[in-house]
């Protein structure tokens, strides 16, 4: 691989997590996922609604328990308990992830009462530095969370995120639903951060442009699983998971190309959906949808193969 | 503008009450849309885009809000201040799709209810037939099936599908689309717009379109609207813009998106004004305005003709255009 390598710092290794519908019938939310992050380096994961990139933050982060598979915290299967300073996240929607009867420098102390030992003077500095840190200013800290505006209250997340002093940041979709200005400011921190912190980053989106901004390499997932990851995102190009490749072209709107119209999943009829479900427990998770697929993709799920270094992909014809 | 058009608003201007004293909203301004056409509306949120279009529609309470100018559909005067005669427009020569599909369906109704809504006795039955032909053309797959579906069942994309088929029932002339595809995925985002420039080409729909997404309107209209703080700021036709913008919050917004590059973004500092607050008279933009000098706070400046159908409201259009 190209790049010099780094300490693992976290490494994912072939979780699964199922939940039970109300038909009692299962959700793949993640399916064998498996991954490792080195220290300094922003892995970024990419996919639609519902592919279980959320979860897989979620099982990180701890909040979750994956059903198999282990998760390993500099080399040693992780303690939530006791990597919790170390290993913080940022949510999508600001303003659930805050008590909104806080003002900002009591969001930003508790982190700080939690996990340091600071008395309250240190404290109130601490939290007065984090906020410049972020670009706020320290007449910030008296403000309670209505009076900033979606971007200002995102850079508190940030900042409460960093006050443990984490080596690992999860980043949940932290920008889907700003404006694009802002989005521009809020990249150009978290960029800056990253390098003067050397921080370690996991960020989910679905938006391609954004993470290959941030990103160092890139993983892609479908339904669960993970079908395409490559360790340097600038050879992005290189990527040809026919997923990937229809998310690459999603960019590019075609009005003469009649397909595009037409690949919704639809309503399924009964003998259609049971053949599906086949093939989701069986089979390529994206066989329904690809336009190569064929009778051993239903059947036979690829799995994660390394194609060239630094280039692994899920795919019978990869 | 090269076509007819379809739709003229002029002076149009909207404001919010507070207490006893009106804030406005939307600053008067003129706004053409070509028959046949995409016209795009682009701004950061707060802006005044959606009130803008609701104001199209004469969707405001006259209580609470203010609706100054006029709106002139195919060369007649909307009655956008009587909710009462607005029927023959609404719906019928123009309609409306929202952001949010799930949150525009009643979610006590099945996708069919919706489409019968109001009507009785032998009229149901047709009324069925034309839903599922309409949702057929939208290329909503096994439509009958859908008409039986609850909102929640169904997925973003198939809802956005049913709310376009839902809104062009009454073969409108013009549909206002309000953010049709921020809340969706990028893959049926473009699957969305794909059938609404379909929409266009086979139909001769007209579209405004509304959006924060510079690659969305970018790719779709042929003519563009700057909006910032409640004012158009630019205007011209999709191709100079994007090639020669010339207001400084136009090249900032533009310059803001991470094309695929590792690049530092320049971006712009600070936010936009909040609806009501004192911007002290100047120009809204000047204190993010790398540009600005003293006299950007005195007065506003005025949309300005910088070409031949490119307009710009900058003083400093001329001298620092080449910047």
């Amino acid at each position: 691989m190209r790049e010099a390598q780094g300490n693992t710092l976290l490494e994912v290794k072939n979780i699964s997590k199922t939940y039970q519908s109300r038909k009692r019938q299962p959700v793949y939310a993640l399916r064998e996922v498996g991954f490792s992050l080195q220290e300094g380096r922003c892995l970024g994961v990419v996919g639609e609604s519902g592919c279980g990139k959320s979860t897989l933050c979620r099982v990180i982060a701890g909040i979750e328990k994956p059903d198999v598979g282990e998760i390993l915290y500099q080399g040693e299967p992780a303690d939530h308990r006791k990597i919790r300073s170390s290993l913080q996240m940022v949510f999508q929607n600001s303003m659930d992830a805050v008590n909104i009867h806080l003002k900002a420098g009591k969001i930003l102390a508790e982190p700080l009462e939690n996990f340091t030992s600071l008395n309250r003077n240190q404290r109130e500095q601490e939290v007065e530095r984090l906020l410049e840190l972020v670009g706020l200013s320290a007449e910030d800290k008296a403000k309670y969370p209505r009076q900033f505006s979606g971007g200002q209250l995102q850079r508190i997340c940030i900042a409460r995120a960093l006050a443990a002093e984490p080596k690992l940041l999860l980043l949940d979709e932290p920008l889907s639903s700003l404006d694009v200005s802002v989005q521009a400011q809020l990249l150009n921190l978290l960029s800056d951060l990253k390098k003067e912190l050397h921080l370690t980053c996991l960020l989910v989106s679905h938006d391609l442009e954004a993470v290959y901004y941030l990103a160092d390499k890139l993983l892609v997932m479908y339904g669960g699983a993970a079908v395409e990851e490559i360790e340097d995102i600038r050879d992005i190009c290189a990527l040809t998971h026919p997923y990937t490749r229809r998310l690459l072209e999603a960019g590019e709107l075609e009005t003469e190309s009649g397909e595009a119209g037409q690949k919704d999943e639809g309503i399924l009829t009964e003998e259609k959906r049971e053949y599906l479900a086949a093939s989701f427990r069986e089979g390529c998770v994206y066989a329904g949808h690809c336009p190569r697929a064929e009778r051993k993709c239903f059947l036979e799920r690829p799995g994660l193969v390394e194609r060239e270094a630094g280039h692994r992909i899920a795919c019978h014809f990869g | 503008m090269t076509g007819e058009n379809l739709l003229v608003a002029e002076g149009l201007s909207v404001s919010m009450r507070e207490g006893e004293t009106w804030i406005p909203v939307v600053y008067p301004g003129d706004m053409a849309i070509e028959r046949g056409g995409c016209t795009g509306i682009i701004g950061e949120s707060g802006c005044g885009k959606s009130m803008l279009c609701k104001t199209l529609l004469g969707l405001h309470d006259p209580g609470k809000w203010q609706v100054r100018g006029q709106v002139f559909f195919d060369g007649e005067r909307v009655p956008i201040e009587a909710d009462d005669r607005m029927d023959a427009f609404r719906g019928r020569r123009m309609s409306m799709i929202l952001q949010d599909p799930l949150s525009a369906f009643d979610p006590r109704m099945t996708i069919g209810a919706h489409f019968l809504e109001g009507c009785k006795g032998k009229q149901k039955a047709l009324r069925r037939r034309e839903a599922v032909e309409w949702l057929g053309r939208m290329y909503m797959p096994e439509p009958e099936a859908v008409m039986k579906r609850y909102p929640f069942e169904l997925s973003g994309g198939m809802l956005q599908r049913a709310m376009i088929a839902l809104s062009l029932m009454g073969e409108p002339e013009l549909l206002i689309a309000d953010e049709p595809t921020t809340a969706l995925d990028s893959t049926v985002q473009r699957e969305i717009l794909w059938l609404l420039a379909r929409l266009r080409e086979e139909r001769g729909l007209s579209l405004l379109l509304v959006s924060h997404d510079l690659k969305v309107i970018s790719r779709m209209a042929d003519w563009i609207y700057v909006m910032y703080a409640g004012r158009i700021v630019e205007q011209g036709p999709v191709n100079v813009l994007l090639e020669n913008p010339i207001h400084p919050y136009t090249k900032g917004l533009f310059r803001s998106r991470p094309a695929y590059s590792k690049e530092r973004l320049t971006v712009m500092a600070g936010r936009p004004p909040r609806i009501g607050e004192d911007t002290g008279g100047g120009c809204p933009f000047a204190p993010r305005c790398p540009q600005a000098d003293a006299a950007c706070g005195e007065g506003d400046s005025k949309l300005e003709r910088a070409d031949e159908d490119h307009f710009v409201r900058c003083r400093h259009w001329k001298g620092k255009a080449g910047l």
